[in-house]
């Protein structure tokens, strides 16, 4: 038994002297901190549908990009980037448009949304004869196959949430706890408001071409479930997304599964036990009353 | 400070208007009631004059100027629930919220806030979460907030709703001495003001006649108030 957990820690520490590994280890710490970041302000303002949905709303862009890249052999990368933000930021744009005009919730109005938009690039694959979009990459990502490059962008978005969500703590804070009484305080609550739905698109959008959409909602809600955080920012929150991932990169090694499933698996399992606990605690307490 | 509106007509964009226009200007210190039956538009009216919410017709202006750009002299006690049930937040940080985006050096603020905790006799409760609190505590730690940053206009929205006998009077007396020793303007959207009529500067009725639709909002003033409509 213990041979065999020197032989795994061998291989583990052999794996991490490659450079993709590295590369990989690197993306997913930054991943986790920039979800770390958005998490409180996302769960405390009842956002945690919006990742979700825009993995979703960029799936048209996806194909658009892919089509376009092969009629006009431009860079696939970059196509896919514009298909992706284009039909992100209509989408979301539309999102609250239905919102207001019919009066809906607001999740109602993205779901509503984000199958349309869904459903519309299913179409336009099963159109696009001899193509095959791999969703399986699109909702888990591959951690492994990611590149400097990769890294450099999800750090430059992890600094630039980092330093909004310091620079404007209070503001962020007032805002969570009541809109209307910051509002009249004159708390910045209008750049907040234009603020924060940029700041949203730029980590799923990141993290969909790094990670995966479904690692991305998954993250952004996650950390924030499990310790519900008491200010906008919060270094549990960071510290345990960044732990939560990197655990989850652990266990996609040693178990051979996807970094990005392994990661929502091992979250929703904290979640889970979390809510075990905590109905076995509150029963004990009610039988002692 | 002068709050000044002009043939004003509140409502929510897209439905019916609330009221007939009417027009007016607070100007003094005195408590300034809203009154009238549910649904009426009185809590709208009041967002309005905020700016909260923009007005269906007419405009509301302070000193001349739009509401909103003129932080720091209005402040707003909402309604209980109006605070983000999910977000944990301590008392002593909801309450430091009142000091607006630019509070005093963090000791100095402190120790205000701990002060107006004392006097709202919250400070056993200072760390525990808001949401913790009873539906009076949390009034109260609404009205601390509010009063904390010294306004000169103060609103508030159904404030007594969740208070027992003995803090409803403590509250009226608090604003009674804001309005007439401090010259703060205070209004307040409720539904049973009797026991308070002494307190009251005048009332703002939202009516409605056996033939009218919408309501019409009278002005009724109790004293010799710097308040007027016309």
């Amino acid at each position: 038994m213990l041979q065999n957990s020197l032989i795994d820690l061998s291989a583990l520490s052999a794996f991490f002297e490659t450079e993709f590994a590295r590369i990989s280890l690197l993306c997913t710490l930054l991943t986790g901190g920039l979800c770390g970041f958005l998490s409180p302000t996302i769960v405390l303002k009842q956002r945690a549908y919006v990742g979700d949905t825009l993995a979703h709303l960029v799936f048209p862009g996806l194909v658009a990009g892919y089509f376009t890249a092969t009629v006009l052999s431009a860079p696939l990368w970059l196509a896919l980037m514009i298909g992706a933000v284009v039909t992100g930021l209509v989408g979301t744009i539309l999102v609250e448009k239905i919102e207001r005009t019919l009066l809906l919730p607001p999740d109602s109005a993205a779901v509503v949304t984000l199958t349309g938009f869904f459903a519309a690039g299913v179409v336009a694959v099963s159109k696009m004869r001899g193509t095959r979009i791999d969703l399986e990459r699109f909702l888990f990502g591959d951690v492994l196959t990611l590149t400097i490059f990769d890294a450099i962008i999800l750090a430059g978005v992890l600094v630039a949430v980092a330093v909004v969500i310091l620079l404007l703590k209070v503001d962020w804070d007032a805002w969570l706890s009541d809109a209307e009484f910051a509002l009249v305080m004159g708390f910045r609550v209008q750049l907040i408001e234009r603020i924060f739905p940029v700041l949203v698109t730029a980590a799923v959008l990141t993290g969909l071409f790094a990670v995966g959409g479904l690692m991305m909602s998954a993250l952004l809600a996650l950390p924030a479930v499990l310790v519900p955080p008491k200010s906008s920012f919060s270094l549990k929150t960071i510290f345990l997304s960044i732990g939560l991932s990197v655990a989850g990169l652990a266990v996609a090694f040693i178990v051979d599964w996807p970094v990005g499933s392994s990661i929502v698996l091992l979250g929703f399992i904290l979640v889970l036990t979390k809510a075990v606990v905590l109905s076995v605690w509150n029963r004990k307490v009610a039988n002692k009353i | 400070m002068s709050l000044n509106w002009e043939n004003l007509v509140v409502g929510y964009a897209g439905r019916e208007p609330l009221n007939r226009p009417f027009s007016g200007v607070l100007e003094d210190g005195g408590i300034y009631a809203v009154v009238g039956p549910n649904g009426s538009g009185k809590s709208t009216l009041l967002k309005t004059w905020l700016g909260l919410l923009k007005p269906q017709s007419g405009g509301v202006n302070l000193n001349g100027r739009p509401v909103l750009s003129q932080q720091g002299h209005l402040t707003y006690v909402p309604q209980t629930h109006k605070v983000n049930r999910y977000f944990q937040i301590s008392v002593i940080d909801f309450v430091m919220q009142g000091f607006g985006p630019k509070p005093p050096p963090h000791s100095e603020a402190l120790q205000l806030v701990r002060e107006s905790l004392v006097q709202w006799e919250l400070s056993a409760d200072a760390d525990k979460s808001f949401h913790l609190l009873s539906g009076g505590q949390k009034t109260r730690a609404l009205v601390a907030r509010a009063i904390l940053s010294k306004p000169k206009m103060i609103f508030l929205d159904e404030p007594l709703a969740n208070l027992d006998q003995c803090c409803q009077e403590k509250l009226m007396n608090t604003l009674h001495v804001l309005a007439h020793k401090q010259n703060i303007c205070v209004v307040m959207v409720d539904h049973h003001f009797e026991p308070y009529e002494k307190l009251l500067s005048a009332k703002f009725i939202f009516e409605r006649s056996h033939n009218q639709e919408i309501c019409s909002v009278r002005f009724e003033p109790k004293d010799d108030t710097c308040c007027r409509t016309h």
